[in-house]
């Protein structure tokens, strides 16, 4: 199997395959384009539609084609489909539990030269109110392409933030990914796990390999599907765990950290830490690994954080 | 059905809508008796059906759903919605003041204004891709066209020149709070035509006009989608409700009841 490099092209190509199948499936975007997506409009001419930068009117018009039996994917930026057509989703697609696949980049500070109105903080945390909804964040090219052939297929309305470029593998082609998350480094005499999710997962798989020794040793844990969280089955790999920390490219309030620690809440031994975004809106403009860092979630700030946390490092004098 | 029998449901429909209104205690009553006969030409006119596969589907949605109460007394008399679950509207059943796709019949929920257009657009894209015949209908209130998501859906299918769906416009011209002008842009011709729809200007109390309008649309050539803007009279033919902004949303007390079943009656002849 040849996975695409680029993780958004690793999606589209499976939407590709997926559309090549499926004569029943059809594609709208909000005039927000991808390589694979020039493809499927040229190879699938009638079953594309660019419905123009309406997410409002995009989104019902999905919910008409797939009352009529169609299996849909509408195509723009996280923040212009779950917070502008928030309404239509809840309605038109969660409420009437119909077929379409929300497709979106703009996770976290993907587009971190495009200011507050493309940050993607907020959505994840409004979308998990949303009733039916399954939210998946794709962490690299390989749980991608695994959400668009084998997930986007299956019935109910979906969300799919997709990250864009070339990040490093997360996962392998022989990686299980049904249950929706992966698990690192994790045995019993794990006593430590970090938990993230998306781009973050990068970042925090590295510092779980960092600060981890024989003395404490740290796992990793990469949930790419949000919603509904598969937490009895996480549960069983973190019952023995002291310290859980979760790190994620999101403002604090509503996210998954807040419902792993609300999860977690009853296990009085286990020590919580969540490291998130402070929830001001942030006028800076910077390549995103910039942005991270003035939020402290790059890889130095997040080392020094979870070390002292976890009694590793000392406080810097 | 020939259309003078369909002109007598239209009482007869009426005086359920008033009598379930007064029973459950309170309803939309102006929109539900300005669009009545809009909804009675088009499914007594044969032009909604109704599909069981591959599930059931019908080709009518009712964007304005606070007149929800305007499409039951219909459904029910088509034997779809039974007298029981009807009588039961508001006091603690599953149907209420506007509808969900949970009642037969009915498979968009409406009561957010704005949304059924793009569905309807959505289902006539659908049908296109199948190859199949079927038309589209969509009513929406006057009120509801000042949503932006109303005229997104305006633009993309005028844009696309989609030319099975027909929306229709209840033009009653009142809102909640305030009687609309004449010259509003949201019901004018030259808007919609500006816009590549075919529009059609009709009495939405004639059912013969409507039905007739209806039939010269569906067999004419137009490549365009196609709005009827009606015009209607919010409250129609209850005296003290036509026109009154008041009679939005409202109860009945026994002595009204009373002489909205008299003006009715009255109506009828």
């Amino acid at each position: 199997m040849q996975i695409e490099k680029d993780i958004r092209d690793s999606f589209f190509s499976g939407i590709y395959k997926v559309m090549k199948e499926d004569q029943n499936s059809v594609i709208l975007t909000a005039d927000h384009g991808a390589l694979y997506l020039t493809k499927i409009s040229h190879d699938f001419s009638d079953r594309y539609i660019n419905v123009g930068i309406s997410e409002q009117n995009m989104v019902n018009v999905a919910s008409g084609l797939a009352l009529n039996g169609k299996s849909v994917y509408i195509y723009s930026i996280n923040n212009f489909m779950i917070l502008r057509a928030l309404e239509q989703i809840n309605i038109n697609l969660c409420a009437m539990n119909l077929n379409v696949n929300i497709v979106g980049t703009g996770a976290g500070f993907t587009y971190s030269t495009d200011g507050f109105t493309h940050h993607g903080l907020q959505d994840m945390a409004i979308s998990m109110r949303l009733p039916n909804l399954q939210i998946y964040n794709s962490s690299d090219r390989i749980n991608t392409y695994h959400m668009a052939t084998e997930i986007s297929i299956k019935p109910g309305p979906k969300y799919f933030r997709i990250e864009k470029g070339v990040l490093d593998d997360i996962y392998t082609t022989e990686s299980e990914l049904n249950d929706g998350f992966g698990v690192f480094n994790i045995d019993k005499n794990t006593k430590s796990v970090i938990i993230s999710s998306g781009y973050m997962s990068h970042n925090s798989k590295k510092i779980a390999e960092s600060l981890s020794s024989a003395n404490h040793k740290i796992g990793f844990i990469d949930i790419f599907k949000v919603k509904p969280i598969n937490f009895s089955l996480i549960n069983k790999v973190i019952k023995n765990i002291k310290n859980i920390i979760v790190i994620e490219e999101n403002f604090y309030s509503g996210s998954l950290g807040e419902l792993i620690g609300l999860k977690l809440q009853n296990k009085l031994d286990t020590r919580f830490l969540h490291i998130a975004v402070a929830g001001n809106i942030d006028f800076y403009y910077g390549n995103r690994d910039q942005l991270l860092k003035r939020h402290n979630l790059d890889i130095n700030s997040l080392n020094q954080k979870v070390g002292i946390f976890l009694g590793i490092l000392k406080f810097p004098r | 059905m020939d259309s003078k029998d369909i002109v007598s449901k239209s009482y007869a429909l009426r005086k359920k809508i008033i009598d379930i209104i007064y029973k459950s205690g309170k309803g939309h009553l102006g929109g539900a008796l300005s669009c009545i006969d809009l909804i009675l030409a088009l499914y007594y006119g044969g032009f909604i059906f109704f599909d069981n596969q591959p599930k059931q589907n019908s080709n009518f949605i009712l964007s304005k759903g606070h007149a929800a109460i305007a499409l039951y007394v219909v459904l029910n008399e088509l034997g779809l919605i039974d007298d029981d679950l009807l009588s039961k509207m508001n006091q603690g059943s599953v149907i209420g003041e506007h509808p969900d796709n949970k009642l037969p019949g009915i498979d968009v929920i409406s009561g957010s204004l704005g949304h059924g257009l793009g569905i309807g657009i959505g289902r006539s894209i659908a049908s296109k891709l199948d190859n199949s015949e079927v038309i589209n209908y969509v009513l929406m209130g006057d009120g509801e066209c000042s949503e932006g998501s109303v005229w997104e859906a305006v633009n993309f299918a005028g844009k696309i020149k989609l030319n099975n769906i027909i929306s229709i416009v209840d033009d009653n011209g009142l809102g909640i709070l305030e009687q609309k002008t004449i010259l509003k842009p949201e019901t004018d011709k030259r808007v919609w035509e500006g816009f590549g729809w075919h529009v059609t200007n009709i009495d939405g109390h004639d059912i013969f006009s409507i039905i007739e309008s209806l039939n010269l649309l569906i067999t004419s050539n137009i490549q365009k989608p196609k709005v009827i803007i009606a015009n209607t009279i919010k409250g129609k033919g209850i005296s003290f409700m036509e026109n009154k902004l008041e009679w939005h949303h409202g109860s009945l007390s026994e002595e009204l009841y009373n002489k909205a079943i008299r003006d009715l009656e009255i109506y009828a002849n």
